[in-house]
């Protein structure tokens, strides 16, 4: 009886650590998601401008001159990045929900022996 | 009616568990709300910066005080009146007349308002969800009194 109600506890704790990570994830996801959609509107801003626009990125305290192809071709590969590591953290994510699955289940069944 | 299987099956949830959809509910309506806050915040700044470029366009003098720090100002003169740097977003500033600057801000002020507005029309549809829980709720209540008084 004492193993069955230790591995129910071992159980029920791999369970919370699996539910804490998952929305660990999911917090990640949506500030993702945050980056992507402000990267894209910078995009579409930089298709409305042409060779002779100035464009300046702020770093730190001070505004560097940047040049346009340069500018665009860093938002592209931030924007490329971004869809990777979203990509990267939902698959994560679907992992984790199966293996709390498994870990629910495991759960019920012992609790069911608990209950014999 | 498939468009609604939640009003449809209300009625047969038990109460513990249509309680439970209303607060879950009722969270997602506490966090809809303040996204619609957040979007109201930010629509006000960008109705700033427009009214600052309008301002700027009418003003006769060229003399302004640029701030160093939120309480030291040094006296300076524009030298181009038509010519902004717009932030367009993540970090990246763009030289823009007047009428391109306020065009910027005019669409983002639009898509904004766009999206408060399907913002809206979630919120009505969730508190429309709540409060059809709610007359549930109530009238499973009544009903099990009214079996309570009748044994």
């Amino acid at each position: 009886m004492a193993d069955v109600k230790e591995e129910f506890e071992k159980i029920s704790l791999e369970f919370t650590t699996l539910q804490n990570s998952l929305n660990e994830l999911i917090n990640g996801r949506s500030k993702l998601e945050t980056q992507f959609q402000e990267n894209k509107i910078v995009a579409s801003e930089f298709d409305k401008l042409n060779e002779d626009s100035k464009i300046y990125k702020l770093t730190g305290p001070i505004l560097m001159p940047q040049d346009y192809s340069e500018a665009k071709t860093n938002v592209t590969k931030r924007i490329e990045f971004i869809e990777g590591e979203i990509k990267r953290v939902e698959s994560k994510i679907n992992e984790t929900e199966q293996k709390m699955e498994t870990t629910r289940d495991q759960l019920l069944q012992i609790r069911m022996k608990m209950g014999q | 009616m498939s468009n609604q299987p939640k009003t449809v099956d209300l009625k047969l949830l038990p109460p513990q568990q249509i309680l439970e959809l209303r607060n879950s509910t009722e969270r997602e309506v506490e966090h809809f709300t303040q996204s619609l806050q957040a979007l109201q915040t930010a629509q006000a700044k960008l109705k700033e910066c427009l009214g600052s470029v309008d301002s700027m366009g009418k003003s006769e003098s060229d003399d302004l005080l640029v701030p160093l720090s939120s309480s030291l100002y040094l006296p300076g003169k524009i030298v181009n009146k038509d010519e902004y740097l717009v932030d367009i977003g993540t970090g990246y500033f763009v030289g823009k007349l007047g009428k391109e600057a306020k065009a910027v801000y005019e669409s983002k002020i639009e898509k904004l308002n766009e999206d408060s507005n399907k913002l809206r029309e979630i919120l009505v549809q969730k508190n429309e969800i709540i409060n059809s829980m709610n007359i549930v709720l109530r009238s499973k209540m009544a009903e099990s009194q009214g079996e309570q008084s009748a044994t």
